[in-house]
């Protein structure tokens, strides 16, 4: 599904991401990505969904490599994300937004997202008059639309309560299984990740430390030691 | 495309949908009869003086629906409008005088000329961000005005002497002296205005516009959702150039004659301060900026101190109007309606009229 070789971005000399290399192979997946801030998450990120060339490195997504494809592109092949801070069309209503995004992309059941986030109650106000949770809601429904076959979504519930957050997560375990798609989550809720989560990749100054399952993540002695601390 | 299957809601209803295409028909109708009344004022307003005054605030107001389309749909501002004014202008003289057309095919010719010029200053300059596309476009125009006063210019442009035309043939028969008359003139200017403001409303109201406002707030998203957001901001930017070509082909016609004066930027920011004063938020807005600011020159005129004047008022209305004089109608009958209906409805309702 996605694979991610020796993948590195530099800023001058100093190296957000530095030959990471990984592999999803399973569809219909939530895959999170945890790592202390500075880790290189967000580049990880923005180099695999073309915001950010790598300056080495290459992404295959399907068995085709996605390297130097320009951003729309890679969207109408199926590959959306969401950003940390909420990316939403402020002055457009959210029914505008999503079907302008839905007419672009084909999607073929938008009530569907529509219903699973919860928005018809917000449907007909303009975006950015809605609640900070509706509005990353509407943020995550924009990048659901159109079946796309990997969701990148950098710190979905940043600003949520815990309780959102839970639901946050229970709607994309949902629309993960049921729509087959695969999801990159970088998220700070660490008990939301390792709860939600199928595997975990786990990052350090821009250096992958481990990726497997949430048990074996959780159990590394470097994970612990850069990030989850002694209390996980 | 596929049908996106939208939730069920009031605003999709077959029955709210059959009432929202009986409203738009019944609409287009009034537009078409306004437009085909408008044809008749001279026989109503008889004196030349009035009819020379609104014809000049038409044209200028061709050109501020030009920008204000350009800065609602994109956030844009075109300071080198004049470019735009001035080319096609001296292009009408030029092709009559040095290629020999006839006046119609001069007109199309210099249309035709001046939109793909657009379309290659537009592949240079959409790119960059609202305030370095502002000052390219005023390099643009100050460039173009320094061609023409070229001294090896002179024996094409007139160089600072201007151009003074001379057509070969007529413009849908109507003859050189003819065209000059203001009553004569008028059904040419006022079908201009009407069609630039139809082409103006139809690309802001179709999906076209909805692209435009949608980069216009949040262009990386766009990317992120599939689409192109260059290609659809450089046809804008050729769309907008090409509705003030407009006025510059209507300038030569009714004038036969374009300077140097026309590619300046002071050309250029009458139609820019048109547009603020009544307001680019709605496709009218700028022209009715363009026939105050006209009445406003030809009054403070009158008195000697045309600048002084022009410059209080300009300061007075942007400063009490932020949203432009018909951004300030809009507002009073939105709080109206609000009130009237008590709902968010209403408000959304003319939100998507003022678009």
């Amino acid at each position: 599904m996605l694979r991610v070789e020796d993948l590195s971005v530099s800023y001058g000399n100093v190296h957000a991401l530095d030959g990471v290399s990984f592999e999803v192979a399973q569809r219909g997946v939530l895959h999170g990505i945890i790592g202390p801030n500075g880790a290189g998450k967000s580049t990880l990120m923005d180099a695999i969904t073309g915001r950010r060339k790598p300056t080495r490195g290459r992404v295959w997504v399907d068995g085709e490599d996605i390297t130097q494809r320009p951003v729309p592109w890679r969207r109408r092949r199926g590959m959306s994300r969401s950003f940390q801070r909420t990316s939403i069309f402020p002055g457009l209503t959210v029914r505008e937004q999503l079907e302008l995004v839905a007419s672009q992309l084909d999607e073929p059941d938008l009530a569907q997202i529509v219903d699973t986030f919860e928005l018809r109650d917000v449907y007909d106000e303009v975006a950015d008059s809605i609640a900070y949770g509706d509005q990353r809601r509407v943020d995550i429904a924009l990048a659901m639309i159109g079946e796309p076959r990997l969701m990148l979504l950098d710190e979905p519930a940043a600003g949520l309560s815990t309780t959102e957050t839970i639901a946050l997560f229970e709607h994309l375990t949902v629309l993960v299984r049921q729509r087959g798609v695969t999801a990159l989550v970088v998220e700070h809720d660490v008990d939301a990740v390792f709860r939600f989560c199928d595997a975990i990749t786990a990052l350090d100054l821009g250096k992958l430390l481990v990726t497997g399952k949430p048990a074996e993540v959780r159990a590394d002695a470097r994970v612990i030691s850069a990030y989850l601390g002694t209390a996980a | 495309m596929n049908a996106v299957a939208a939730p069920p809601s009031t605003a999709s209803s077959p029955t709210r949908a059959r009432v929202v295409r009986s409203g738009a028909s019944s609409r287009w109708w009034l537009w078409l009869l306004v437009v085909a009344i408008g044809v008749f004022v001279p026989k109503v307003v008889t004196s030349p003086f009035y009819l020379s005054l609104v014809i000049n605030g038409m044209i200028l107001g061709v050109a501020a629906v030009g920008i204000g389309f350009l800065m609602h749909q994109c956030g844009l501002v075109m300071f080198g409008v004049a470019a735009f004014i001035g080319l096609p202008a001296y292009l009408v003289g030029l092709a009559s005088a040095q290629l020999g057309l006839g006046l119609n095919m001069a007109v199309l010719l210099a249309l035709l000329a001046s939109t793909l010029f657009a379309v290659l200053v537009g592949a240079l300059v959409v790119r960059a961000r609202p305030l370095p596309f502002a000052m390219l476009t005023l390099a643009l125009a100050q460039m173009l005005k320094s061609v023409a006063t070229l001294q090896a210019m002179r024996p094409l442009t007139g160089g600072d002497d201007g151009l003074a035309m001379t057509f070969n043939g007529t413009f849908l028969t109507l003859t050189q002296s003819e065209l000059a008359k203001p009553a004569v003139f008028w059904p040419v200017a006022w079908i201009a205005l009407c069609a630039v403001l139809t082409l103006a409303w139809c690309a802001g109201r179709a999906r076209f516009g909805q692209i435009l406002r949608a980069t216009q707030a949040n262009e990386e998203r766009m990317r992120f959702s599939g689409f192109d957001t260059y290609v659809p901001r450089l046809i804008a930017f050729t769309l907008a150039a090409f509705i003030v070509s407009v006025s510059g082909v209507l300038i030569a016609l009714n004038s036969a004659f374009a300077s140097a004066e026309l590619l300046d930027f002071a050309t250029g920011g009458h139609a820019l301060v048109a547009m603020l004063v009544g307001g680019g938020g709605t496709v009218g807005g700028p022209l009715v900026g363009a026939l105050l600011y006209t009445w406003g020159q030809d009054a403070f005129g009158a008195t000697g101190h045309l600048e002084l004047f022009t410059g209080i008022a300009v300061v007075a209305v942007i400063a009490a109007f932020p949203q432009g004089a018909t951004g300030f109608v809009l507002q009073l009958w939105r709080r109206e309606r609000k009130a009237d209906h008590g709902g968010g409805d209403a408000a959304r309702g003319a939100d998507h009229a003022a678009r």
